[in-house]
């Protein structure tokens, strides 16, 4: 048997007989798994075989057990837990006794040994196996068969660790570290030691109780500092073990951060000295992301400190600031990292240069204003080196530190700069080119008011059209640099009129159609694909649009027109597409919605009469030839609800070619985006259609229903129909009535979801939740009234409510005694509520009963709030609704 | 960690479909929230834009659908003209400025100069639109930062507000007592001068006046207690005997919010020199206080009360007796069970302020059974809470007796002390060590030294005070090393701490050679 099996397995090895031998493989696997799985591990397990076999026996043995799909590796783990435990037994001990037996490296046994204790581990067998591999890695017998037992047994524990969930492994943590640190004793080979290193990368998590203890963490930190240096004695190798190290060193201070003060002033050194230019790469990447994950922590720690004052508390960690203190010897490093980029050309490998550059944003972000006076001389000095390199890393050093420091202090320096920017747009060099157009996105993005000095604008805009022209990863910067500076522009103007409509004219306005028409330009690029240019062209001129003052409504008005001949060319171009142009054939219909969006939104209804039809016929069409790709579905849907805002009632004619595509949308539960995106266009189709919605409502309803009670949709949707649900019975008025009872019924399973304290991000999802009810219990309150002047109160239909006032002044209370999670719009809905009750009922229910429930100390609560919100809105509310109260009390209502 | 790194470099995160795509998505949310909202204020007849009267008066409907807002230049130009209609618009425009939700242009409108004119306005007794309009403004203003309450109160706005509180129109009135209130909530030299503009007489009139509506007085008892609040200086005595039986009135009103007010006025009054505590003692509002504590079930009042006699016992020995003879402490055993963290942490720290009191007030803590409550918040409540707690149980070392001491150990208290060594605030750590160096002191006196190291020991707390003996904080290594050394001595050699904050040194280009 194992003589046939050898014979099978050599056959792999060659081109000819490959497919014929893993069809013969597999067939055994299938006929007799647990006999095929033994007889594979007696062929490892003898030193004789032929060493090709004996690794093709691991490799089969091992994907009988894992896989790279979980629920594949699950059943296959169980289906391995299923065989007799002496056939088991002898698998593990001839795969187990092979261990150090293979010349060849990376050697196949460990991967085995760890693939059955992935296996066997989390469910309380094997647990032996690490005691085991220990004692192998710990023997001092020197001879070269041990030393390679040595090595595999440490491998093997390395990705056993890497595999097994660490709580499993925490209790053996001691026998694991005390294997992983004989490994790395300076005496051992490089193969062992760079096993034990990875080992020691794997096992970091779950050595948390090592790391209490301070002779413990001691140990491992001098062994993994000792690492980080170089071996006089020690050849090529050594470069792997180092980075390794290195990487430790990251993981630890991410892991451990509190933990690394005492070893600040080596890590300082070892990080520095291996920034140095004499170094491989993957080791100055690797000192380099040690900073940038100093800062990540260090930015966290602040956050949680302010978080933590903020509610009166003491913060429980907090940084020790070692970015600050080390910033005057790692900019100068960094700097110097920046100069030495590839060569002119734009590649997405990351390199050394790429990450000082990052890394210099977190440091700026982490350490403010401190970072100037590190880094002011060196882009100073830069920007007109006669090397390229100096002056892109100039600019790049300018860009990346712009987001810490305060406005104040950097401004100037922008100011006396941009005349220098400027002329680098048109560097003969490409990089710089790019960088520079990236900077002026930078500036408009974080300190737009230097963009909008008056006395440089021009010159800006200006280089930046010219700049559309360009190679296109310097174009794409300029899209992006568009997109933020119309939306300053834009705001700037609103600021200046200290309003909030739309301002008749702004700074960009005399420029705006010749930058639209560069843009339009810029999409049809051939080489629009490239760097993403295409997607960045369009995103600006939807910013633009969107941000369009009233002097160039003619030129938004011009762009619907071109947008839907380009709709319309797509349509004919549909059937030319070869399948692998299809997903650039969907991000373009996707992106024409987008745009088409962001016009219809700023289109007057006068205008829109002529361009409906064509509109809507155009989304249909989308629609349809969407082939089930959810963005482009996602992005026809916003089209057609902003379509829908515009249009009105004379919606309704389109009702009976898009009512399909609605519910199938709504029904997508797989896509939760397009079913999102469906319940908006719900929500505008009840405010367009009022009382005429009635004829889609119970569909409608129904599916939104299923989408609510649904409880393997993402949550995220929810919020969203609930308000929905509101505008629909506020749509259709009293006839709701008959729908109440499930519906209120599902609401209040919604009002009562409540979420663990700690979990920040269900609690913001509660508190989404909480607003959507209180929305949908006033739409339905003030819909069930009707909105006809002679509506009669005490109409039964009103009446039907009352049985859920007690729930809803308990959900009030809820959520004032919440005060933490309280946000303005929380309180102005509920106030807005708390008002509507009063105002519906306050005739249909006793005066007594109805102050009761509203002198409640919860109800009193949110209306004092909202009363002192400092938001304008919410206090009106709140005044309005103490006023409906307060009728009520004098028996006036 | 690539991945992550390089979405950072140049514009990475925006050539990301996906979040393009789902800003968008958050736009649409973001839009139709707003026409909802526009809606119900239809429904509900509120008009946004066009409203001539202050949030606290009734409103009258008249829609005027989409009116044009003034620009800065144009109420500039406005407020100079001689006609009183135009004047009337210019003030209502900034006032529409300043009420707008996102980033009211406060500094824009001070640095227009147009708050000397504002102000002139609030002296137009014979134009009350126009009136109202520019005290609405200036209250707007005056609820601002630090600063921008300083440029309204420098045009002299505080007398003239002081003066409208005699006005007949009681919309006007109550603008004034807003901006009052938010100009001497801003801090103690605006407060004493609102004070000396006379405001308690005029504000004590209206409350005598029982037309005055629920809200109203909301606003007044806060406006109140603004007038109390904040020290150095603390408000004058004298102002504070006006304005007492005011407060004691408001405290007996049946609304909550009246209530709560009045009451942080009196944990502001109480919060100072002892003669202050004793003028509340003296009033004899404090059997109604304590009464409180057991019977009112929401926090927002139970916070105010619960400060102010927590206050009231941190004076003299005679002052604390005399609200334990009134009966403070029963409420307790509920108060450090409270479900609010918040609660239990006032009510601990009011107990450590008695557990820093004479033998016969400690023992009137160990008697209601405090003291076995006291350890339960220290090992199990809320971080705030436990700092509480260990002020109290430290107290109690310090002052009580060698019974009262050995209570504590007996009921369990000595092992959550110690485990506030491992706390990262370093006061905290201090007062356990002051209160562990209490104890072993008065075993050491008592002759049960060795029960009492025992009893640390059993704790784990040796290993804790060795850790802290290289704590960066010099007075933390020394109270250790001296507890160490006094108690536990085994001939140890204690590192000093290493120097204090980061510096680091350039490497020499040479390999570093680690020793740790």
């Amino acid at each position: 048997m194992a003589a046939q099996l050898l014979e099978i397995l050599k056959k792999t090895t060659d081109a000819v007989h490959c497919r014929e031998a893993q069809t013969q493989l597999e067939q055994a696997a299938k006929s007799n798994l647990p006999e095929f799985l033994v007889q594979l591990s007696v062929v490892l397990a003898n030193p004789q075989n032929d060493e090709l076999c004996r690794f093709q026996a691991a490799l089969q043995l091992k994907n009988h057990l894992v896989s790279n799909n979980n629920q594949t590796k699950m059943e296959y783990q169980q289906r391995w837990l299923m065989i007799d435990k002496n056939l088991r037994d002898q698998v593990k001990t001839n795969s187990f006794n092979a261990l150090g037996s293979e010349t060849r490296r990376p050697s196949s046994i460990p991967q085995v040994i760890a693939a059955i204790a992935g296996a066997e581990l989390p469910h309380g067998h094997w647990g032996e196996v690490i005691q085991a591999l220990a004692t192998n890695a710990t023997d001092e017998k020197a001879a070269c068969r041990f030393e390679r037992t040595k090595e595999a047994s440490i491998e093997a524990i390395g990705y056993i660790c890497s595999d097994v969930k660490p709580e499993l492994l925490s209790s053996q943590s001691n026998l694991i570290l005390t294997s992983i640190c004989s490994g790395l004793l300076a005496n051992q080979n490089q193969y062992i030691r760079q096993a034990a290193i990875t080992a020691l990368f794997n096992s970091l998590e779950f050595v948390k109780n090592n790391f209490e203890v301070d002779n413990e963490r001691n140990h491992i930190m001098q062994v993994v500092c000792n690492q980080t240096v170089k071996d006089p004695n020690n050849s090529d190798n050594d470069v792997t073990i180092r980075t390794r190290a290195l990487e430790c060193l990251v993981k630890i201070a991410m892991l451990y951060y509190e933990h690394i003060q005492n070893y600040m002033q080596d890590i300082f050194k070892i990080t520095i000295s291996s920034m140095d230019l004499s170094q491989p790469e993957q080791i100055i990447l690797q000192a380099i992301e040690f900073w940038s994950t100093i800062c990540d922590e260090e930015m966290d720690l602040t956050l949680e400190a302010e978080e933590a004052r903020e509610s009166g508390q003491e913060p429980t960690r907090l940084s020790q600031n070692y970015a600050d203190g080390a910033l005057p010897h790692l900019c100068p490093k960094l700097t110097v990292l920046l100069t030495q980029q590839d060569d002119d050309t734009n590649t997405d490998e990351w390199s050394p240069s790429k990450a000082a550059g990052v890394c210099l944003m977190n440091l700026a972000n982490s350490c403010g204003n401190n970072i100037l006076p590190q880094v002011m001389d060196f882009i100073g000095s830069n920007f007109e080196n006669p090397k390229w390199q100096n002056r892109e890393a100039a600019l790049m050093c300018f860009g990346s530190i712009l987001e810490g420091p305060a406005v104040e202090n950097l401004k100037p320096a922008i100011d006396q700069a941009f005349p220098i920017i400027v002329k680098a747009m048109t560097d003969p060099s490409a990089a710089v080119r790019d960088t520079a157009a990236w900077f002026v996105g930078r500036v408009c993005d974080i300190v737009p008011e230097a963009v909008l000095n008056p006395k440089i604008f021009e010159h800006v805009l200006q280089a930046m059209v010219n700049g559309l022209g360009d190679e296109p990863r310097v174009a794409q910067n300029i899209c992006w640099a568009f997109s933020s500076l119309s939306d300053a522009a834009y705001d700037h103007a609103q600021n200046q009129l200290g309003t909030e409509d739309t301002p008749t004219t702004y700074c960009m306005s005399r420029f705006f159609g010749g930058i639209i028409e560069k843009l339009l330009a810029t999409t049809n690029r051939q080489d629009g694909n490239q760097e993403n240019l295409r997607n960045a062209a369009y995103e600006a001129i939807m910013e633009l649009m969107k941000n369009a003052p009233d002097d160039c409504y003619d030129i938004v008005l011009k762009t619907t027109e071109e947008v839907m001949t380009r709709i319309q060319n797509l349509f004919a171009m549909e059937n030319g597409i070869d399948s692998s142009m299809m997903s650039q054939y969907h991000d373009m219909q996707g992106l024409l919605c987008a745009t088409l969006t962001a016009i219809i939104r700023k289109v007057k209804p006068e205008h829109m009469n002529e361009l409906s039809d064509k509109c809507m016929e155009y989304l249909l069409k989308m629609l349809a030839k969407s082939n089930g790709v959810g963005s482009v579905q996602e992005d026809a849907l916003g089209a057609v609800g902003t379509l829908i805002e515009v249009v009105g009632k004379g919606f309704e004619k389109y009702m009976p070619h898009f009512k399909p595509y609605l519910i199938v949308s709504l029904e997508n539960h797989a896509e939760i985006a397009v079913c999102i995106a469906a319940v908006g266009v719900v929500t505008d189709l009840c405010r367009a259609m009022g009382k005429d919605f009635k004829n889609y409502f119970e569909e409608i309803m129904t599916k939104m229903y299923n989408a609510l009670i649904s409880a393997s949709i993402d949550r995220s949707v929810k919020p969203q129909i609930v308000a929905a649900i509101g505008d629909s019975a506020l749509a259709i008025g009293p006839d709701f009535s008959q729908y109440l009872a499930p519906v209120m019924e599902a609401l209040q399973q919604a009002a009562s979801f409540e979420v663990d304290a700690n979990d920040y991000e269900m609690l913001d999802y509660q508190t989404d939740l909480r607003e959507a009810c209180l929305d949908a219990f006033t739409g339905i309150i003030q819909g069930l009234k009707g909105d006809d002047e002679n509506s009669n109160p005490q109409a039964s239909q009103v009446r039907a409510l009352e049985q859920y006032l007690p729930f809803i002044f308990e959900f009030l209370c809820k959520i004032a005694e919440n005060t933490d999670e309280m946000t303005d719009s929380l309180l102005k809905n509920a106030c807005g509520l708390i008002g509507d009750i009063s105002m519906v009922f306050g005739s249909t229910i006793p005066q007594n009963q109805l102050m009761q429930a509203f002198s409640a100390q919860g109800v009193q609560s949110l209306l004092q709030l909202g009363n002192r919100s400092r938001v304008d809105r919410t206090k009106r509310l709140a005044g309005w609704a103490i006023r409906q109260i307060r009728k009520i009390e004098r028996g006036q209502a | 960690m690539t991945e992550n790194r390089s979405a950072k470099y140049k514009f990475g995160d925006k050539n990301d479909k996906e979040a393009r795509r789902k800003g968008r998505q958050e736009e649409g949310i973001k839009l139709r929230k707003n026409a909802r909202e526009e809606q119900m204020l239809k429904r509900r007849n509120i008009c946004m834009d066009d409203v001539t009267t202050s949030p606290l008066k009734e409103i009258n409907v008249q829609t005027r659908p989409h009116d044009h807002l003034l620009s800065i230049e144009e109420i500039v130009k406005g407020l100079q003209s001689t006609d009183d209609n135009t004047l009337y618009e210019a003030t209502q425009g900034a006032r529409k400025m300043l009420s707008r939700e996102r980033n009211p242009p406060i500094d824009d409108i001070i640095n227009a100069g147009i708050l000397p004119t504002l102000v002139t306005f609030l002296q137009r007794d014979d134009n009350r639109k126009l009136q109202f309009e520019a005290a609405w403004a200036l209250t707007n203003i005056a609820s601002g930062a630090s600063h921008q309450t300083a440029a309204v109160v420098s045009h002299g706005a505080v007398p003239s507000f002081v003066r409208l509180l005699h006005c007949t129109v009681p919309e006007v009135v109550e603008q004034a007592v807003w901006a009052l209130g938010n100009i001497a909530g801003d801090g103690a030299p605006f407060r004493d001068q609102v004070l000396a503009a006379g405001v308690i007489e005029p504000l004590v009139k209206i409350i005598d006046n029982t037309q005055a509506s629920v809200p109203f007085l909301q606003n007044i008892s806060w406006t109140m207690s603004n007038l109390c609040r904040n020290k150095n200086p603390p408000t004058a005595l004298e102002y504070i005997r006006q304005m007492l039986p005011t407060l004691l009135q408001l405290l007996g009103m049946s609304d909550k919010q009246i209530k709560a007010d009045a009451c942080w006025a009196m944990s502001y009054i109480t919060d100072g020199p002892n003669e202050r505590i004793q003028l509340i003692i003296d009033s004899g509002v404090t059997i109604s206080l304590i009464e409180m504590l057991s019977s009112i079930p929401d926090v927002l009042l139970l916070t105010p009360v619960l400060r102010t006699l927590g206050n009231i016992v941190t004076g003299t020995d005679q002052q604390t007796a005399a609200m334990l003879d009134q009966g403070l402490l029963s409420p307790f055993q509920t108060l450090l069970r409270h479900h609010k963290p918040n609660i239990v942490k006032e009510a601990s720290w009011t107990l450590s302020n008695i557990t820093a009191g004479t033998k016969d007030q400690i023992e009137q803590i160990i008697s209601g059974g405090l003291l076995e409550e006291l350890i339960r918040v220290l090992e199990n409540g809320d971080f705030k809470g436990k700092k509480e707690a260990t002020w109290a149980v430290t107290n109690l070392t310090s002052g009580g007796s060698a019974l009262q001491v050995f209570k504590l150990v007996e009921l369990g208290g000595l092992k959550p002390l110690c485990a506030m060594l491992q706390c990262a605030d370093g006061k905290i750590v201090q007062v356990v060590l002051d209160g562990l160096t209490n104890m072993l002191n008065m075993a050491d006196a008592s002759g049960k030294t060795s029960e009492m190291t025992t009893c640390i020991e059993e704790a784990d707390a040796i290993d804790m005070l060795e850790k802290l003996q290289e704590h960066e904080n010099e007075e933390i290594y020394k109270a250790a090393l001296n507890i160490i050394e006094t108690w536990f001595s085994e001939e140890e050699d204690p590192q000093p701490a290493s120097g204090d904050t980061y510096s680091f040194q350039a490497p020499k280009e040479q390999v570093p050679a680690f020793s740790f």
